[in-house]
């Protein structure tokens, strides 16, 4: 066998890793996933001490670790992140962090925190604390943990404050500074921080957390050294940082050299004036298997909250990270064949004193633009966007409930949202934005712990975007509350413009929130998300006649202006639900298999109308059975029809009911349909 | 003396509407790759954070990639006390461990 | 007449049987092929070969995978769910988050339960009704609509149904309204309900009442089917069936109760069987359990002689059993995973298995691609004559040509392939072993790795100095030893009532009555299963954590009266708790009770481990069968002698390099390492 036909100048064999590192193959691959070890045990011992809710439930922190380069720059060679897009921005953070203090400062026991964004982190509730690894006297590693505050001070609870038009309307604000020395904590430090926010319990609990996850990565660390020595351990991490920069550079070499550009719009700057959507501008320009990413076009930074300050500049790489490269750990490798450019003042390099309250919608959109670019590289890896939101839900207010004693409560609920169409299949449902992942609450534990009733997470009838393979389900998700003082954040955008379909694929429906009057109704009366309209306020969105949710009809039309609402109050007696955008389908909905169409028909999740309007398909309702002729022929007819060609509709249910017993035709007809069924 | 750090750590909001970055041309360089003068020198975020690359426009090849200067005024922000001197409370863990009082590590 | 206890586990592959004979130590073991179409097909076979007279046979012990497999083969019952009205998606929602590892930022990847859902979202009906966390009515339940929604999956034919509300765990009455009228409407169908698991967090109970009502019909039959034939067969005692819990129970009472818990049975019972070991046989009362098959590697753990429990189990990716079962962690790593190098150099283990067909590649049944089972042939650990008792022929030159295009690209040896494959196994388990104990908070250095499965012993040296342990304990008969862990174990049964309040208001009376009413349901369950009231054994657990967190954890309770040092001790035993496993202590914090919850216990089981005759320390001469080259951490050995296990001795020692070959396994004994025979047969490695 002529071994080169195998070579590349990407593949080592064993002798070249020898030579390279000095490390056999088994050692080496034996150090490297000792480092990512070590992460995973930072991330058991983060997320069970933890106390935010945030943290355990949301998923929201990161753990890594780091090499020590000669010239005093790090690089991280193993993360476990929660939140994903700790994975890119521990990276900057700790250089940034450590550039500014100044390495020849630090000692053993010694630990940094910070939360600026202009630092590297990602808003001042993410609170990043970073410590070194000292062996024979010289500082070898560096070990990484972040997580979110429940609180961090400042006008809303949570700091997500949409309203924001600078920092110093976000909350308290933490430059790179000393929390312990020698591995005491730093009375002051930690002072500050508790006298600052509204539940202090809950902050020490998270501090404590995070100093104990850095002792348990040191003494994981240090295992490792102590079995194979420093200088070894170095070496593992240089072939664990070049093996993913390796597969990186091989998947970028086979793209064509060019420019690569898309555009996204997000809804408003979420200062609730019905304002100009904010539109973010991109391009990758490809040499060889080197990649600049450039921001410039992007609209200048917002007036209110929905900025981001240096983190599109590692959080970006998701793009081709999930496009390129996925099936492999994550570090700082990854992250070597890119320069990014993102102009001072823009909407991706906010200048102080802006407000980044609201980053997670610019870091959803922007995830979903460098999906839409990436994918144009390859064709046959490229993916149909995301939600392109967060669709989180931050609450708080004092427990009003007989025996609670006006307690501060406060918490977070995701939804997930859905991912786009790929080329062999159906985009998942319920699912985070790329740049997040993040997990559900455990309601009936929240039921115990706060006022909050989280009365129902389920798919919204309709709202796929269409496609050969159609785009996941996102979630509604449904809030009530006990205690008359409870106010809502909402961390929400695709509500204007839908997730847009690819390569002939349909947009997914858009955002929107709506309040329903349970006793009107009758109780939290709901089929498949519909809800009877006359009993029902449309709060922010696109809405119709009638109030119907409707992409692309009346943007502003609701009783507020935007998705991004800062505490927005929820009173006993009603029901907010936020629904979800969905991603956008992949390839023509007329070429999609009919038995695919008819299984979602069957399993509620596509309306009968919308198989027709939406995918050509001729279903018969009483049976199910899917007429093959007609439907050959109604394809037919849309591919045929007119010049422009047939569009696939945006996803959306076309007849709400309006009243409880309209919900309930619908229900009881959905009962009669395919009472015979093909399989099951 | 006085302007130059407040400049970084205060700014006006940007009067212009879409934000582009300059890439301003260095005068009588040659790219070694491709021999074209269009090269560039720019701020970038690489790996390890803020920098600045010289970098042919013609055929993308990276030239040099250096830390930031003063005057590069990259990143945006920069904090008031970044060069000045740690004071020892802060250092003091590095103290006793470049006098040997502490075990190394 | 004599008296045989019979253990019988049903695996993937191959049943395994263990007969003792209580009453002079005899053990006989044999294996069969598994029958997949009819598990009791080979259950009947095995018996067979045994050749018992069934009035011998005074208790079986069985474990099967009638239940795991329908919910890995999504071949198990048609089922519905009924569910609070808002809350249809609850399944495929799962807990939202993307897995770790290399799905965490693919596309392609889908949650297992969306992608091939065991209960379809046309049967999951919404029911009308809400309910508060103290069980108050929040909404009424409308029983005219739920009707409705029975009586349309009755007309879709659903044979199944699970009823799980939003904190029902609270109150059961609308559940048990529900499920009258699905009696009423569906005489014939199986239902589940959440008192099967009465405990606050919707998403897990969710699962369990799902996953038996999905997978409990299947193994209903199947032991009914079961007992049938072993009636015809000559067996009309008493069947046990073996438990995730850690325990048995009669059929009868498995099939009222909660049959999926018998699931992933097998591998349970090996960690059983290791605690067995070590209360009777061994030393060390402290094991880590490594039981390497042909696809997968178990991991478990005894703990100052006690198998260790989990809430974690999962019988797929996102689909949580939700109840206390004996912690075993599988990795897809063992004899049959295939070896692959990719497009830059990095060697790959599994989790993709050459299987039995077309197998390794010295098997000679057509694989080309080279295993694990292949590197033991390169590297000199397995010998064809005594490979399963010579049965097999080994190709050494089919495993060389296996190797040869890996070794070609990474330009090196086939046999530094081999012994690179065979670390990276080595490193595969003691990562996952690590992450265990770490999670555990367990230091296992002073522990003994105790080694089964017919591989486990090839590998047990190298993974136990991974972890800086000192010792390996291989059984008398380590392929097939959870039939023998199912022979050991006894009746064991688990009650809970869920608290979800604060410790500060608990007060001992009511905690004294709470666990007064576990013990006698407990008790009263062991009780119909046959066993005295006088031999009933309890204990008592509680769930803990700091108020506002939701991962709880759980703690022993002292027996005897309860009093306010009682709850003074939970709440000083969470302190510590947390100190120990997560680094830290917030005794400023109040502390939430989640669960209470006893088990119970019959009595402890009465065998007596075989005994060989006592030797001197040299082995016999005829003990030595072959003698061969082997490579060890990467440099030959000329010389290394084959021993048959069957010919050793009590006090035998064998210093390393060596290999023990026991007919359905092999135990190295690496260079520096030296082996003992006791005198139950048991192989201690030390080094």
């Amino acid at each position: 066998m002529d071994k080169h036909e195998f070579a590349s100048e990407f593949f080592l064999s064993a002798p070249d890793v020898e030579k390279t590192y000095g490390l056999d193959l088994t050692t080496a691959e034996t150090i490297r996933a000792g480092l990512i070890e070590a992460s995973r045990h930072m991330r058991t011992t983060l997320m069970r001490g933890a106390f935010s809710n945030v943290v355990r439930e949301v998923l929201d922190f990161g753990v890594s670790v780091h090499n020590v380069n000669p010239d005093g720059s790090t690089e991280m060679v193993a993360v476990t992140e929660g939140c994903t897009h700790f994975a890119f921005t521990h990276q900057h953070m700790v250089n940034m962090v450590l550039d500014e203090w100044g390495l020849e400062n630090l000692g053993p026991g010694d630990t940094l925190v910070c939360n600026d964004p202009w630092r590297g982190s990602i808003h001042f509730p993410d609170i990043n604390l970073i410590r070194p690894v000292f062996v024979d006297g010289e500082l070898a590693f560096v070990l990484s943990d972040a997580s979110h505050l429940t609180d961090i001070g400042g006008p809303v609870p949570g700091g997500f404050n949409s309203q924001a038009t600078s920092m110093f309307e976000e909350g308290l604000r933490i430059p790179p500074t000393l929390i312990t020395s020698g591995d005491v904590p730093v009375r002051s430090t930690i002072n500050l921080i508790l006298e600052n926010v509204r539940t202090p319990m809950h902050a020490l609990g998270d501090i404590r957390a995070l100093f104990g996850t850095l002792r348990v990565g040191e003494r994981h660390l240090r295992q490792l050294v102590d079995s194979y020595g420093v200088k070894r351990v170095k070496s593992g991490c240089a072939y664990t940082l070049d093996l993913a920069e390796r597969r990186m550079r091989q998947a970028i070499s086979a793209v064509p050299d060019g420019t690569y550009s898309a555009a996204v719009l997000l809804d408003d700057d979420g200062s609730n004036t019905a304002g100009q959507p904010l539109r973010m501008q991109a391009s990758a320009r490809v040499g060889g298997t080197h990649v600049e990413i450039d921001f410039s076009g992007t609209d200048s930074q917002a007036r209110a909250a929905t900025t981001t300050c240096w983190e599109e500049t590692n959080r970006c790489l998701v793009g081709p990270k999930v496009t390129l490269d996925p099936r492999h750990p994550m570090n700082a490798g990854a992250m070597r064949p890119f320069h990014v450019v993102a102009p001072p003042g823009s909407l991706v390099m906010g200048l102080p004193p802006t407000s980044q309250s609201m980053h997670t919608e610019v870091g959803a959109k922007g995830a979903s633009l460098m999906l839409k670019i990436f994918g144009q590289m390859l064709p046959d890896r490229a993916v149909a966007p995301d939600s392109g939101s967060t669709g989180s839900v931050v609450y708080n207010g004092t427990d009003q409930r007989h025996g609670h004693d006006s307690q501060p409560f406060g918490g977070v609920t995701c939804s997930g949202g859905s991912w786009g169409g790929t080329p062999t299949g159906d985009g998942i449902s319920h699912n985070t934005s790329p740049i997040f992942s993040t997990s559900f609450t455990n309601v009936e534990y929240l039921e115990r712990d706060t006022p909050m009733l989280l009365r129902g997470i389920s798919a919204s009838i309709d709202a796929a975007g269409a496609g050969k393979f159609r785009s996941g389900f996102p979630a509604f998700v449904a809030f009530e509350s006990r205690s008359d003082d409870t106010v809502l954040s909402f961390l929400l955008d695709t509500g204007r413009f839908p997730s847009a379909g690819l390569r002939g694929g349909g947009p997914g429906m858009s955002t929107y929130l709506m309040e329903l009057n349970i006793d009107d109704a009758g109780g939290f009366t709901q089929w498949n998300g519909l809800l009877p309209l006359d009993h029902v306020e449309a709060i922010a969105g696109c809405f119709g006649d009638g109030g119907q949710p409707t992409p692309g009809a009346g943007w502003g039309a609701g009783k507020a202006q935007t998705l991004k609402l800062s505490a927005h109050e929820l009173h006993k007696g009603k029901i907010i639900v936020c629904y979800q955008a969905a991603g956008g389908g992949y390839g023509s909905p007329l070429d999609r298999d009919p038995e695919l169409v008819r299984r979602d028909v069957w399993n509620e999740l596509v309306s009968l109308d919308f198989a027709l309007d939406g995918y050509g398909v001729v279903i018969e309702p009483g049976s199910l059975i899917v007429d093959e002729a007609a439907t050959e022929r109604l394809r037919a007819e849309l591919r045929g029809a007119g010049e422009s060609g047939w569009a696939p509709p945006p996803a959306h249910y076309r007849s709400w009911p309006r009243t409880t017993d309209d919900l309930a035709q619908l229900r009881a007809r959905a009962l009669r349909t395919g009472r015979t069924t093909v399989n099951s | 003396m006085m302007a130059e750090w407040i400049d970084r750590i205060l700014y006006p909001h940007p009067d212009v509407d879409q934000v582009y970055a300059d890439r301003p041309l260095v005068p009588n360089k040659v790219c070694p790759q491709c021999a074209s003068t269009e090269v560039a020198r720019y701020q970038i975020a690489n790996h390890l954070g803020p920098r600045i690359t010289l970098t042919c426009q013609e055929c993308l090849h990276v030239i040099a990639v250096e830390r930031p200067s003063t005057a590069d005024s990259w990143p945006p922000f920069r904090a008031v006390a970044y060069d000045w001197p740690a004071s020892p409370a802060e250092r003091a863990s590095r103290t006793q461990l470049d006098s040997g009082d502490t075990p190394a590590g | 007449m004599r008296r045989f206890r019979l253990g019988v586990d049903v695996g993937g592959t191959f049943t395994d049987g263990v007969a003792l004979d209580l009453d002079t130590g005899e053990l006989l073991r044999t294996k069969v092929s598994t029958t997949p179409e009819d598990q009791s097909t080979g259950v009947v076979n095995l018996l067979r070969t045994f050749d018992l007279d069934p009035a011998d046979i005074v208790g079986f012990h069985h474990g099967a995978t009638v239940g795991l497999n329908a919910v890995l083969t999504r071949s198990g019952a048609k089922t519905g769910l009924l569910c609070t009205s808002g809350f249809r998606d609850l399944l495929d929602v799962g807990q939202l988050y993307r897995p770790d590892g290399d799905d965490l930022y693919d596309p392609q990847w889908i949650r297992p339960h969306q992608d091939r859902p065991l209960v379809h979202r046309r049967y999951r009906r919404e029911i009308a009704e809400r309910l508060l966390d103290d069980g108050t009515v929040h909404e009424a339940l409308d029983l005219d609509q739920a009707r409705e929604d029975i009586e349309f999956l009755r007309d879709e034919g659903i044979e199944s149904v699970a009823i799980c509300l939003i904190n029902a765990y609270a109150d059961d009455a609308h559940e048990k309204a529900l499920s009258r009228l699905v009696n009423e409407l569906l005489p014939d169908a199986y239902v589940q309900v959440s008192s099967i698991q009465a405990r606050a967090g919707e998403y897990k109970r969710t699962f369990s009442v799902v996953l038996d009502a999905y997978a409990g019909p299947a193994i209903t039959t199947y032991l009914r089917n079961l007992r049938g034939r072993m009636r015809d067969a000559g067996y009309s005692g008493d069947l046990q069936i073996m438990q995730m819990s850690g325990g048995l129970r009669t059929l009868d009472s498995t099939i009222e109760d909660f049959p999926a818990l018998t699931m992933g049975s097998g591998p349970v019972a090996g960690i059983l069987g290791a605690e067995f070991y070590a209360g009777a046989a061994l030393d060390d009362a402290s094991l880590v359990c490594v039981d390497i098959g042909g696809t997968s590697t178990d991991i478990g753990f005894v703990a100052n002689g006690r198998a260790l429990v989990t809430d974690n189990w999962e019988a797929d990716q996102g689909m949580p059993l939700g109840v206390a079962t004996v912690d075993v962690t599988s990795i897809g790593a063992g004899g049959g995973s295939i070896i692959r190098v990719d497009d830059f150099g990095t060697l790959t283990v599994g989790p993709e298995s050459a299987g039995a067909v077309p197998g390794p590649a010295a098997y000679g049944r057509g694989g080309t691609e080279p295993t694990v089972t292949d590197c033991y042939v390169l590297l000199g650990y397995v010998e064809p004559s005594l490979f399963l008792g010579g049965a097999m022929d080994l190709d050494r030159e089919a495993a060389l040509a296996a190797f040869e295009p890996l070794a070609n690209r990474l330009e090196t040896t086939p046999e530094n392939v081999a012994q690179a494959a065979y670390d990276l196994v080595n490193r595969d388990i003691v990562n996952a072993t690590r992450a265990k104990a770490f999670d555990r908070a367990l230091d296992v250095r002073n522990y003994a790795l105790f080694a089964y499965g017919g591989a486990g012993p090839l590998h047990a040296v190298a993974t136990a100095r991974g972890h800086g342990m000192r010792r390996v304990v291989v059984p008398y008969f380590p392929g097939g030893f959870s039939a023998f862990g199912m022979l050991t174990s006894r009746p064991k049964v688990e009650h809970v009532t869920p608290e979800m309040r604060s410790l500060a208001q608990i007060d001992p009376e009511t905690l004294a009555m709470r666990y007064a009413d576990l013990e006698q349901r407990a008790t009263a369950d062991l009780v119909r299963q046959g066993v005295d009231p006088s031999q009933v054994e309890l204990e008592r657990s509680i769930y803990v954590m700091y108020a506002g967190q939701s991962w709880d954890n759980r703690l022993p309770v002292p027996n005897g009266p309860i009093d306010q040092a009682t709850l003074d001790g939970i709440r000083q035993a969470t302190d510590e708790h947390y100190d120990h496993v997560y680094g830290y202590a917030a005794p400023e914090l109040g502390v939430s009770v989640t669960t209470t919850a006893v088990t119970g216990h019959g009595p402890a089981p009465d065998l007596k481990l075989p005994k060989i005759t006592t030797g001197c320390a040299e082995p016999v001469a005829t003990a030595v069968k072959a003698r061969g080259a082997a490579i060890f951490g990467g440099r030959k050995y000329a010389d290394v002698p084959f021993f048959a296990r069957s010919e050793l001795l009590a006090g035998n020692r064998i210093d390393g390099p060596a290999v023990i070959d026991d007919e359905l396994g092999t135990i190295l004994v690496e260079p520096g390492c030296q082996a003992h025979v006791d005198a139950h047969a048991t192989i201690t490695i030390q080094w």
